[in-house]
């Protein structure tokens, strides 16, 4: 609908030189402002910017929302299938924040039940010390291979390149991985989150890359995951390091929890001799009988079944059996920052079960690429700022990527208030642009807002010019375009054209014409008023007044 | 010991101290505690017919054996069913068990003195094991690697695995199975066959672990 009316405003734009691709019009003044192409700091996009080129693409947007839809629906089907299912939430939620109000106690006790069943506890302040630690555990003994499970910790800490910079070949053991790596997608790819890769696709990039792939492949989903499976068991079975991330680390026990659908983090912690858990330090849950409505809530949320297919708990190495090395690395990388925040910490309780991405009409959308993280849509809007801080134009762009319509926080298995965790960082964002020397251009909305509506005449005035530039501008009494920078606000919306005359004109009006006729103004003048002021349809009732002068 | 001195882990536990005293928990919402779920659902209910019939749900086969005597008999016609040469099993599987097998070799893992090969256990068809708890309410195996249970490559490799559910091992729900178990030892919670739907969303079934499980309850 507004969208037709782009090259037009392209071609109107105020500068004349046209509409640069994806970053609206280049203003002269635009630089100034942080928006436009031309001098904005280089770095990371915004998440609208990054957005516009995934909404371009309606094949991949029909595509995924085909794939939320699915997933929806399995997953509400799964939450319906249990019995008392707020119940079991607020239990989560429960746990969840039990394990955030005492986070020292709890890690501190998962280090020591954890050593003493011969697991070794690393830590690491931030991404570049879990790096360094990862690397050095999983070269030591000159080993040259690892092979790791999909952990959104991992993507998260960009573990992979610091492992090939040590040396480590890092194979993905995972189906949906392996074939985003054949086919040169990055971490932050789609099929992360939404796990979805065409047949076609697949098929050629597995007869085609993957060593030992039959060229006859057939495009079956059955037969490329048997493709798939073999190579990967090859690898798992060959492997002599693994790498892990952990649904929850339990404090009480000194356990590493890992539930999947496809076995590889079981046969990961069964088959290498040495096994590397990387987990943050929200991951931990105080009690081994935490892990029961754990694991059912983020089945339901993740799956919609009853329980994942595979649970697997570790705590240290065991004679005979399975890895003879066992590590836990426990990463902080911005986790604090969020638990001093009264409001972001909720966001810790998050157990990455995905159900917030498939309900949310933004993610839908523009996928997760544009959130420029492992941890998309608006569980990773909510997040990452906290983790990152929100110096980086994307970074304090993404609190505002959410139309704050709260269906997350409806689904959310462990009573995360998305919403309210957006609109806290929203709030903090615009208070750290307060500082800066060059306002933005909201700030100067509100700014210039407030200084006329602190004065009645100024407001008076500004609402005469208002009504007469807005009845100009507008055809059918809608306005499609707003001039300039205001153009930006009516890209996606119309506005309704004002009316000719404000409601203080009216009242002014009226009371110079009641001042005029004098006398009477008591019974008679409210018997006669209602036809021309167009206010009072059931002409004037004295309640009616009431309530218009209240 | 040297860990304790780690400036890493000293700065991480300050931040987290820092934090919390910052936002204290009583600032977050508490919410409350809601009735038990999973208990409720399996009350009042047969364990062992809850079970069976989750199982079911999961496309995981279900044989009955009336007792101990009737046990070998029931195992030795499952492996036939599978049309397996040769089968791995633990150690101490009980050798009764396997009294009846004839045409199946039952290949015996005993780990760390006399291993099977990772091949050995790959290529054999199936494995018969014990489990060390079932859960009814999930359909769930539990195995810790206890008596008849062997290392957890052994019920992971082959193509087929045949599980012995004693009737009496079967709990009402997960909370009920926890306090049973030792979490020193590995545990692993089977709820059906593992799955990938990386291809088009569409479920395919056995990716890693078996592609078939069947279950034999006793008693």
């Amino acid at each position: 609908m507004s969208g037709a009316e782009h090259p037009g405003r392209a071609r109107r734009g105020s500068s004349g030189s046209g509409r640069p691709a994806q970053n609206g019009p280049a203003y002269p003044w635009s630089h100034l402002l942080g928006r436009g192409t031309g001098e904005r700091p280089s770095g990371p996009p915004r998440f609208a910017d990054a957005a516009r080129s995934a909404l371009g693409d309606s094949a991949v947007r029909s595509s995924r929302s085909a794939a939320a839809a699915e997933q929806r629906g399995r997953r509400e089907r799964g939450r319906g299938a249990e019995p008392a299912w707020e119940g079991l939430r607020r239990r989560a939620t429960a746990v969840r924040e039990r394990a955030l109000a005492d986070l020292e106690r709890h890690l501190t006790d998962f280090e020591k039940a954890a050593e003493a069943a011969g697991t070794r506890v690393h830590w690491a302040r931030d991404a570049a010390e879990a790096r360094r630690v990862v690397a050095r555990l999983a070269a030591a003994g000159g080993e040259r291979e690892a092979v790791r499970s999909s952990s959104a910790t991992a993507h998260e800490l960009d573990l992979d390149a610091a492992l090939r910079r040590a040396g480590v070949d890092v194979h993905e053991s995972a189906v949906a991985d392996l074939i985003a790596g054949l086919t040169g997608q990055g971490p932050d790819a789609e099929s992360r989150t939404v796990r979805r890769h065409d047949r076609a696709s697949a098929r050629s990039a597995l007869a085609r890359r993957l060593p030992g792939a039959p060229a006859d492949l057939a495009a079956r989903p059955e037969a490329l995951a048997e493709a798939a499976r073999d190579y990967l068991r090859e690898s798992l079975l060959e492997a002599r390091t693994a790498i892990t991330g952990a649904n929850a680390l339990v404090a009480e026990t000194g356990s590493v929890v890992a539930m999947e659908t496809e076995g590889n983090v079981r046969l990961g912690a069964a088959v290498p001799r040495r096994l590397i858990t990387v987990a943050g330090i929200d991951k931990v849950v105080p009690a081994w009988a935490d892990i029961a409505v754990l694991s059912r809530v983020w089945a339901r949320s993740s799956l919609g079944a009853v329980q994942a297919p595979v649970l697997s708990t570790w705590s240290g190495p065991v004679e005979g059996d399975g890895p003879q090395e066992v590590h836990v690395v426990l990463v902080d990388a911005g986790r604090t920052a969020a638990l001093g925040d009264p409001v972001g910490r909720q966001a810790l309780r998050c157990i990455r079960c995905t159900a917030c991405l498939d309900v949310c009409p933004v993610f839908e959308r523009t996928g997760a690429a544009p959130y420029g993280s492992v941890h998309a849509g608006p569980i990773g809007a909510a997040l990452t700022p906290q983790l990152r801080g929100t110096r980086s134009a994307r970074e304090a762009s993404l609190p505002f990527a959410s139309t704050l319509c709260g269906a997350c926080a409806d689904v959310c298995p462990v009573g995360v208030d998305i919403p309210e965790v957006l609109l806290e960082l929203r709030a903090r964002v615009v208070d750290e642009r307060r500082a800066n020397p060059v306002p933005t251009p909201e700030a100067l909305a509100a700014q210039s807002g407030e200084w006329v509506m602190a004065a009645e005449r100024r407001f008076a005035r500004a609402q005469r010019a208002a009504s007469r530039w807005g009845r100009l501008l507008a055809r059918g009494g809608r306005i499609r375009r707003l001039p300039g920078l205001l153009g930006r606000w009516t890209e996606a919306r119309d506005l309704p054209a004002p009316p000719a005359e404000s409601f203080r004109a009216w009242w002014a009006r009226r009371s110079r014409v009641l001042a005029v006729r004098g006398g009477g103004r008591e019974a008679d003048g409210r018997a006669r008023r209602g036809g021309p002021t167009a206010l009072g349809g059931t002409g004037g009732s004295g309640a009616g007044e009431g309530r218009r002068d209240g | 010991m040297a860990e304790k001195r780690d400036p890493a882990r000293a700065g991480v536990l300050a931040r987290v101290r820092r934090a919390v005293a910052a936002a204290p928990p009583g600032a977050g919402r508490e919410p409350g505690l809601g009735g038990s779920a999973d208990a409720a659902s399996a009350r009042g209910r047969d364990t062992v017919s809850l079970f069976t019939e989750r199982l079911a749900e999961h496309g995981i086969g279900v044989q009955h054996a009336s007792g101990a005597e009737d046990l070998p008999r029931v195992i030795a016609s499952a492996l036939w069913g599978y049309g397996v040469r040769r089968a791995v099993v633990p150690r101490d599987l009980s050798s009764l068990w396997l009294s009846e097998l004839d045409g199946v070799w039952a290949m015996r893992d005993d780990p760390p003195q006399a291993p099977l090969s990772v091949r050995a256990i790959e290529s054999a068809g199936a494995a018969v094991t014990r489990c060390a708890l079932a859960v009814a309410d999930t359909g769930t195996l539990v195995l810790d690697g206890g008596i008849g249970q062997g290392r957890r490559i052994l019920s992971l490799l082959p193509a087929c695995h045949l599980c012995v559910v004693e009737a009496d091992q079967i709990v009402p729900s997960m909370a009920a199975a926890l306090p049973e178990l030792d979490p020193a030892r590995p545990t692993t919670w089977l709820t059906g066959t593992t799955m990938t739907t990386a291809i088009e969303g569409a479920r395919v079934d056995g990716v890693h672990g078996p592609r078939r499980i069947d279950v034999i309850v006793v008693g």
